[in-house]
């Protein structure tokens, strides 16, 4: 398990990264989880995030081609390895399992007036 | 899409300059894209904002290059090389270094935060426009036996003058229109004391934004008001305020526009701001009765002076035909009696720290303690110096042995030096930054205590960064000089063979230094607890009534029913009686008014109230002849002096039955009235102890002249005061069920009058406590230094038979010297300090009777020193002598 578990920008980043498929490179994903999570990240937290990912093996890059958009530098490509699915995975079996025990009673929301 | 577009290029450069070069394609490449993407979506400025805050957010670890040495020159190697044994030697004496570092890191918090509050405090009232032309006219009103000072002025006076005088470009006047008035929105009600009358050019002559609505015309109704920032958000929430209506004791009120909340460093403040021009008393001029703050703007190069000259010509024009007209005396005679009007501007600038005059709009802060503060912020940082020295000396019989070596080697002194001196550097150097952090964190609570929005942030300018760089630097320099050269200039031979040399100079420096730390901590021991003693004197002090136990219910004339009221108050168990008054003491207002013996010209101006013929009871002033006001009596016409009154009227000697006649003026306009005196009451303080008692005359509750009845005093018995307090709001709430009830305590309404000194007196403790913790320090340090020394001597002399008792207070002598030399260098010092600070009171505690404090202070030193030096005295006197004389 050590070494595994996600932290939750982690999650989100694999996760971003799956739902862009080919297309995940660092100006994608930083929109994508801006525009999914309601939140505002910069692109060097993104970029701490992508390279302790990719030292634990969860994900792989690769660079790609460029564009005029870009000042003739090329792109690079994010992809989430089998250790990072296998990871991803995990998670969502642990909160699964943890939602499945929890009784609808006390998920309705309580207000103190 | 490129072209003439592109990122902001310094913030390129810098990327490039900093980002790994094997990440800088990616992530410049993403940064670029995402720039164009930014400025197609948003706009370039936008775009090239988001992409400065992308830049600024990479300096990351994973980011961020490792830096590369770029000089590799001999200078550079010598440094890096003097740095790293700095860094070792620092953290081989981990004690030493957690002290040096730890006492300059407080000191240099302690002076920082003192900085910025004398900052704050000095810049006050300096964001109007033209301020430093700007002046208020204040007014010393001489009268037969005294001289007040006022703030407020009659309110024609400024406009007159600026008609009059070209010298005067513009004027402007605030009314203070409302103290606990309620204000009531969609059926909820507060109690507001913020409230003022301006004119329309009140925001353009003070500089204040308006957020909302229409500056060239903020009044656009005859009950238009401006509300704050604040005000809004408490009334309307989301909501616009703009043309809503405020029920208020003042009358309904339109919301016209908003503007910003008063900024802190203004001698006023305000919530609410209605049109001066629309209240009913100000459609007549008036030279005489000061009702307003007058505010003048002057030319470009009229001096202040010119201007107090030419407001005599309106007082002789304008103010003496109202004066004759109200007090039927020539105004020859009333200046030959005595009187007078001697009007003066303030520069705006100057109020907050150097105006105390009646009538302010809130107690001002003082420049004796700005001088103090910026004296104790400097004499922190020099004591936090000498520790340095001081330690730095007292390291030398650790280090002698490094230099001999180092020198056998083939150091030069140079090189010895400076490596002494990046030593002291990094530590100051490190000191300043754990200095700042101890600032930010100890900054919001200093914010709240003393209401104040002071920012570190504010400052954060390259200057002040640099100004503390360089401030860092030269501390590090200065301090570390003097060690430096002792510690270099030891001759090798003679370190190796295990002396030390002492010298003389050096003897006298080391003391001088520790004589000069505790001088100043004497001082400050001794200052602190004089203002103590002068606090406590306050406290103490008989007012002349009684403090305890009195309960004050304050806008008693939202009661319809007093007289009701009041029984129903005095049948609530615990309550033995309740007294009715226009003005508490301390914090009342007493208007004056003009009397004189019946028969007589000359009339003099007496502080005005309204008992009746309960309060002199309930408040345990003393009758000093006559009697009080009863319901026996029919006592409309009566009328009750203080013994000051009776002085000032040349009536002391037969005061009752004697007839005085209250001049017709502005607290009763129809004419005369002739009343008789029927008591004495003992002099009480019934203003704050910064000012002496001045003549008061007293009108019973029938007389129409008096004024209204403002508070109502409840002596209770002891221990009662929270159910008493409980019952009495209950029976408000069934008679005046719309009137805020406002209650407090006689004795904590009187503290709060010295709260300003109440405040520093703990400023001044902690400053205090911080300054003696520094000194010991340095004598902790100095002792090492001293007792090291004489460690053969000690050997010696207990082989030779001497006791450990007897050792130890040979080692004490010398330093008890030195404390006896500062107490003596600090108590003139202290006496002179003291008495300026103590001169701010009319009530003060003698010189004499501070001995106590300098006893206190000057044992307190000794017992302090002593307990810092015996730590060293005990362990070298219980040391096995042998050990000690082995060495050699």
């Amino acid at each position: 398990m050590k070494g595994t578990n996600l932290g939750e920008f982690e999650e989100l980043a694999l996760l971003t990264i799956l739902v862009l498929g080919d297309n995940a490179y660092g100006v994608t994903i930083k929109q994508e989880i801006n525009k999914q999570g309601g939140r505002q990240i910069s692109r060097g937290a993104l970029h701490t995030a992508l390279s302790r990912l990719e030292d634990k093996g969860l994900l792989s890059s690769k660079q790609g081609e460029t564009n005029e958009a870009r000042g003739g530098r090329p792109k690079r490509y994010y992809e989430v390895t089998n250790k990072g699915k296998e990871a991803l995975i995990e998670a969502k079996a642990t909160r699964d399992r943890l939602w499945n025990q929890i009784p609808d009673v006390r998920l309705e929301l309580q207000y103190a007036w | 899409m490129p072209g003439k577009i592109s990122p902001p290029s310094f913030y390129v450069r810098l990327f490039r300059w900093l980002c790994k070069e094997q990440l800088f394609d990616e992530l410049q490449g993403d940064l670029e894209e995402e720039f164009y993407y930014n400025v197609e979506q948003l706009g370039k400025r936008k775009a090239s904002v988001i992409y400065k805050q992308e830049v600024l957010k990479m300096i990351r670890p994973s980011v961020l290059k490792r830096l590369k040495l770029i000089d590799n020159s001999i200078f550079y190697d010598m440094f890096k090389i003097n740095t790293k044994l700095a860094l070792r030697n620092l953290l081989k004496n981990k004690l030493y270094t957690a002290i040096n570092i730890g006492g300059l890191a407080v000191s240099i918090a302690v002076c920082g935060i003192l900085l910025l509050y004398v900052n704050s405090e000095t810049n006050f009232d300096n964001y109007h426009p033209d301020y430093e032309r700007t002046y208020r006219l204040a007014l010393d009103r001489i009268y037969p036996d005294h001289t007040s000072h006022y703030a407020i002025t009659p309110y024609s006076m400024a406009e007159q003058a600026t008609r009059d005088f070209p010298e005067i470009e513009e004027f402007t006047r605030i009314f203070p229109a409302g103290f606990g008035t309620n204000v009531t929105y969609n059926n909820e009600t507060f109690l507001e004391n913020d409230i003022i009358a301006g004119e329309a050019n009140f925001l353009d002559f003070f500089g204040i934004k308006l957020l909302q609505g229409n500056r060239q015309n903020i009044f656009n109704t005859a009950n238009s008001v401006l509300i704050s920032e604040r005000m809004a958000l408490k009334y309307f929430g989301t909501e616009s305020p703009i043309g809503k209506i405020l029920q208020t004791d003042i009358g309904d009120l339109e919301v016209s526009g908003v503007v910003e909340n008063t900024p802190k460093n203004t001698h006023f403040k305000f919530d609410f701001l209605v049109n001066l021009e629309g209240l009913p008393f100000f459609q007549q001029p008036n030279y005489v009765n000061f009702s307003v703050y007058n505010y003048l703007k002057l030319s470009e190069g009229v001096a202040p002076a010119t201007v107090n000259q030419k407001m005599k010509e309106v007082v002789e024009k304008y103010a003496a035909g109202q004066i004759e007209r109200e007090q039927r005396i020539s105004f020859e005679d009333y200046t030959a009696s005595g009187n007078g009007y001697r009007y003066f501007l303030q520069p705006i600038e100057d109020i907050h720290l150097k105006s105390h005059l009646e009538g302010e709009f809130e107690p001002n802060g003082n420049i004796t303690y700005i001088y103090i503060f910026f004296s104790i912020a400097v004499f922190i940082v020099i004591l936090a110096a000498i520790n340095f020295i001081n330690l730095a000396t007292a390291r030398s019989t650790e280090r002698a042995k490094e230099v001999g070596i180092r020198k056998v080697l083939g150091s030069e002194k140079k090189q010895l030096v400076s490596q002494f001196i990046i030593e002291s550097v990094v530590v100051s150097i490190v000191s300043m930054l754990i200095g700042i952090l101890l600032i930010y964190l100890a900054l919001p609570p200093f914010n709240t205590y003393l209401d104040k929005e002071i920012s570190l942030l504010t400052f954060a300018s390259p200057l002040n960064i640099g100004l503390a760089l360089v401030a860092s630097f030269g501390l590090g320099i200065l301090a570390g000089t003097y060690p430096a050269f002792v510690l270099s200039s030891f001759k090798p031979v003679v370190v190796l063979k295990g002396k030390l040399i002492k010298s003389q100079q050096g003897y006298w420096i080391r003391n001088g230094l520790v004589v000069f730390q505790f001088f100043v901590s004497i001082v400050l021991i001794c200052s602190t607890l004089i203002v103590g003693q002068q606090m406590q004197y306050l406290q103490k002090r008989n007012l002349g009534f009684d403090r305890e136990n009195v309960l004050v219910l304050s806008r008693a004339f939202g009661i319809p029913d007093l007289t009701t009221f009041k029984n129903e108050l005095e049948a609530i168990p615990g309550v033995s009686k309740v007294g009715l008054t226009s003005a508490m003491p301390g914090t009342g207002f007493y208007y004056g008014a003009s009397f004189r013996p019946a028969g007589t010209n000359e009339s003099i101006a007496l502080n005005c109230a309204v008992f009746d013929e309960d309060y002199i009871e309930t408040m345990g002033i003393k009758l000093a002849k006559g009697r009080g006001f009863s319901k026996d009596f029919q006592d409309t016409l009566a009328l009750i002096l203080n013994e000051s009154a009776t002085r000032a009227l040349g009536i002391e000697h037969s005061p009752i039955g004697q007839r005085i006649v209250n001049v017709q003026g502005a607290n009763n306009p129809q004419g005369d009235i002739t009343y008789e005196v029927v008591g004495v009451i003992s002099d009480y303080n019934y203003k704050s102890l910064h000012t002496e008692i001045t003549p008061m005359a007293i009108f019973s509750r029938e007389s129409s002249q008096g004024g209204n009845i403002g508070a109502i005093a409840l002596k209770t018995s002891t221990n009662q005061g929270a159910t008493i307090v409980a019952q009495v709001e209950k029976l408000w709430q069934e008679i005046a069920p719309n009137q805020t009830f406002v209650y407090s305590f006689l004795d904590s309404d009187l503290s709060a009058l010295y709260e300003a000194e109440q405040r520093s007196g703990d400023m001044f403790m902690v400053f205090t406590g911080i300054a003696i913790w520094i000194a010991c320090i340095g004598l902790f340090g100095l002792a090492t230094f001293m007792i090291g020394n004489r460690i053969k001597e000690i050997g010696v002399r207990k082989v030779l038979g001497a006791s450990s008792q007897v050792v130890v207070w040979l080692l004490l002598k010398d330093f008890n010297k030195l404390i006896a030399i500062s107490l003596l260098l600090a108590i003139p010092a202290s006496v002179w300090v003291m008495g300026q600070w103590l001169g701010s009171f009319a009530y003060r505690i003698e010189m004499l009777d501070t001995w106590v404090s300098f006893v206190i202070g000057g044992t307190l030193a000794l017992v302090v020193a002593w307990l810092t030096v015996s730590y060293h005295s005990i362990r070298a006197v219980v040391a096995n002598p042998v050990k000690n004389l082995r060495t050699e």
